[in-house]
């Protein structure tokens, strides 16, 4: 099991909501920025659900987003997006001129795994879970988009363990960087010295596996169990720090790599893994810094905010 | 070879100023993948190389690109609109951009082993990617036609020279807080086989990053001459914070890469081997895909070894080709530090 939490920090111009529906369980994670973020994506799954990830690709002229919709629900959670959408044109006034049309990218998680129904967050948990922002925190643990994600289920879904969404936040050189990641990896969890810390745990003897090493061990020859195939890793890196468009893509490509040191395997044909990266644009980057010097550290970060989803056990 | 490269570096006054010069940290790597063939080609006035894949029955073929700084010839035509995305070489050069002509030395050669044929289906395929090796040299010989055409010559099965040899003749790592912080790298090789099943992996390291082992413990680069110590970059980034610049001329660094399986996989199920391969490259090259790395890594598949129908091909060949990769990484630091 992962413990629920409220993880707090210190990043202007940032609301973060989560809502849930506890009869699916199922939920979603609203990340609104009242003046506007400048975005990137990078897409790395084989099997991603995405909504406006174009405006975010660099053959958009526009990459200004509003807010960052994650959900569980797969396909069906995109809905979420759109509460989102209908909040944020009531805070306008209903004014639809071009330049007031909110941009709100969302990507999903498939949680329809280990339950039977198949409630999904709707319009309705969207505008909730925007309702709900606050500035400074964040529910981690089994909360919002990660209320029912499972990790480790390369052997069979029986194989997996409970994860969550997780959090971790940085100043460097006065420079923010939070990361959120809604983990529901079909590879294990390591930690930083390369030991498995969730994922993989043989429903027998309770030892967890190397994916890997498993392979190896049976000559490459495993004898999968019911196999768990949508799975999806989604992560949000946001920094106040002005950049181009190509260095927040720069930036994702290198944390979202980084990533691959505590998930393992990574970016498999049933992951649906997407990675948004975000800038509020508030304060300008110190001499000392660079923008690979921010991917270098976004990725320790975003690394970190995949494995407090399992610190708090 | 160390007690000859010791006997060399006394006897050479330029090679005390130049030690990177004599051909220090290389060896043979032997294994059994008997569909393809691999060349090394060196121009030692450089020094400079390239390595070459030749697939005689062709194969099918995808690459990742992730650097932002990549120079390739004929990815467009592995990407996932193409209609033909088969090859019948790769090439992996040093020279950065100029090296790309390397590839037409093979093109050459294999026109000449057609008979002159230029039939459409005869036209062949060479895609290419580079390393910029041009630091700590102050000349620009760079592989060309006629060095491509000796990788061609040069082709033989079940064995390739890794450290300091071919397209990793000349290449660096660990040098993101300025180049006096670099190690000599080069090229790795590493093949998994099981029963009939095979996948092979080749690296040529000229990352920004460092390299870690298995267990995260920095091997190679980012090396401090003073204390004889060797750091993470990232933790060193982080706990230095303003104190700590990278080096702005730090341009010019590359990863490039080869995965070659025998497993039959669709043209989606080879390009998600690539990038799962590439990304489980992050876990040994750290930070890895930097503005200034061009990191490209190919994936071919030849398709003689149909894998059991109750096993996801991709995902599996891809976590295996993965495991090879780190393992080629670590072969290259470890060949280069000999």
């Amino acid at each position: 099991m992962t413990v629920r939490r409220t993880f707090k920090f210190d990043f202007p111009g940032l609301r973060i909501g989560t809502a849930e529906y506890p009869d699916g369980p199922t939920g979603c994670t609203v990340l609104h920025f009242p003046d506007g973020a400048l975005g990137a994506i990078d897409v790395r799954g084989g099997a991603a659900a995405t909504r406006e990830s174009t405006i975010l690709d660099h053959h958009s002229d526009n990459a200004w987003v509003d807010a960052i919709t994650l959900a569980g629900g797969s396909t069906y959670g995109l809905e979420a997006a759109s509460g989102v959408a209908a909040q944020i044109l009531a805070l306008r006034n209903g004014n639809t001129s071009f330049q007031n049309i909110p941009s709100v990218p969302a990507a999903v998680v498939y949680d329809f795994s280990i339950r039977r129904n198949p409630i999904y967050p709707d319009k309705a948990l969207g505008a909730r879970a925007f309702e709900a922002a606050v500035e400074n925190e964040i529910e981690i643990g089994p909360a919002g988009a990660g209320s029912a994600v499972r990790v480790g289920k390369y052997l069979g879904k029986e194989w997996g363990e409970a994860s969550g969404q997780g959090a971790a936040f940085v100043k460097v050189a006065g420079i923010r960087i939070l990361v959120v990641s809604v983990v529901n990896a079909l590879g294990n969890i390591l930690d930083r010295g390369g030991k498995i810390v969730s994922g993989s745990k043989d429903p027998s003897t309770g030892a967890r596996m190397s994916i890997a090493e498993a392979l190896l061990a049976r000559d490459g020859l495993p004898t999968p169990g019911e196999s768990a195939p949508k799975n999806t890793t989604l992560t949000v890196i946001i920094t106040d720090a002005k950049l181009g468009r190509e260095e927040l893509r720069r930036i994702g490509t290198m944390a979202h790599a980084a990533l691959g040191r505590v998930i393992e395997p990574f970016h498999t044909p049933f992951d649906g893994d997407v990675l948004f990266t975000l800038s509020t644009n508030r304060q300008k980057l110190p001499e000392s810094l660079t923008a690979m010097d921010l991917g270098t550290v976004a990725g320790q970060v975003a690394q970190d905010a995949v494995l407090s989803v399992f610190s708090g056990r | 070879m160390k007690f000859f490269v010791l006997f060399f570096l006394g006897l050479s006054s330029i090679s005390l100023f130049f030690p990177s010069f004599s051909k220090a940290g290389h060896e043979v790597y032997h294994f059994d993948f008997n569909e393809f063939q691999v060349g090394t080609a060196e121009y030692a006035s450089g020094p400079t190389g390239v390595t070459l894949f030749y697939f005689p029955k062709g194969g099918m073929a995808a690459v990742d690109v992730r650097g932002g700084a990549a120079a390739t010839r004929e990815t467009e035509l592995l990407g996932s609109k193409s209609t033909f995305p088969a090859v019948d070489g790769i090439i992996l050069s040093g020279g950065s951009t100029y090296g790309l002509e390397a590839a037409s030395g093979v093109m050459s050669s294999i026109l000449a082993a057609r008979g002159g044929s230029v039939k459409f289906m005869d036209i062949p395929s060479v895609p290419s990617a580079v390393v910029y090796d041009f630091s700590g040299r102050t000349n620009s010989v760079y592989p060309d036609v006629e060095l491509g055409k000796r990788a061609f010559k040069a082709l033989r099965k079940n064995a390739v020279e890794i450290g300091a040899a071919g397209a990793g003749r000349f290449v660096t790592v660990g040098k993101y807080f300025g180049r006096e912080f670099g190690e000599n790298s080069g090229q790795g090789a590493f093949l998994y086989s099981s029963g009939n099943l095979r996948v092979f992996g080749l690296t040529v390291v000229n990352a920004m990053g460092a390299i870690n082992d298995f267990e995260g413990n920095v091997i190679l680069g980012n090396f401090d001459k003073k204390t004889k110590r060797r750091r993470s970059i990232p933790e060193q980034l982080m706990a230095a914070g303003k104190e700590a610049l990278s080096d702005p001329t730090g341009k010019g660094n590359t990863t490039i890469s080869i995965v070659i399986t025998n497993a039959k996989l669709q043209h989606n199920e080879l390009e998600r081997v690539a990038m799962m391969a590439h990304t489980a490259m992050g876990k040994m090259i750290e930070p890895f895909h930097s503005p200034s790395d061009g990191d490209t890594l190919f994936a071919v598949s030849t398709g003689s070894f149909i894998l059991p129908a109750n096993i996801d091909a991709a995902e599996h060949v891809g976590t295996l080709a993965g495991r090879v990769m780190q393992t080629a990484v670590l072969r290259a630091a470890l060949a280069a530090k000999k």
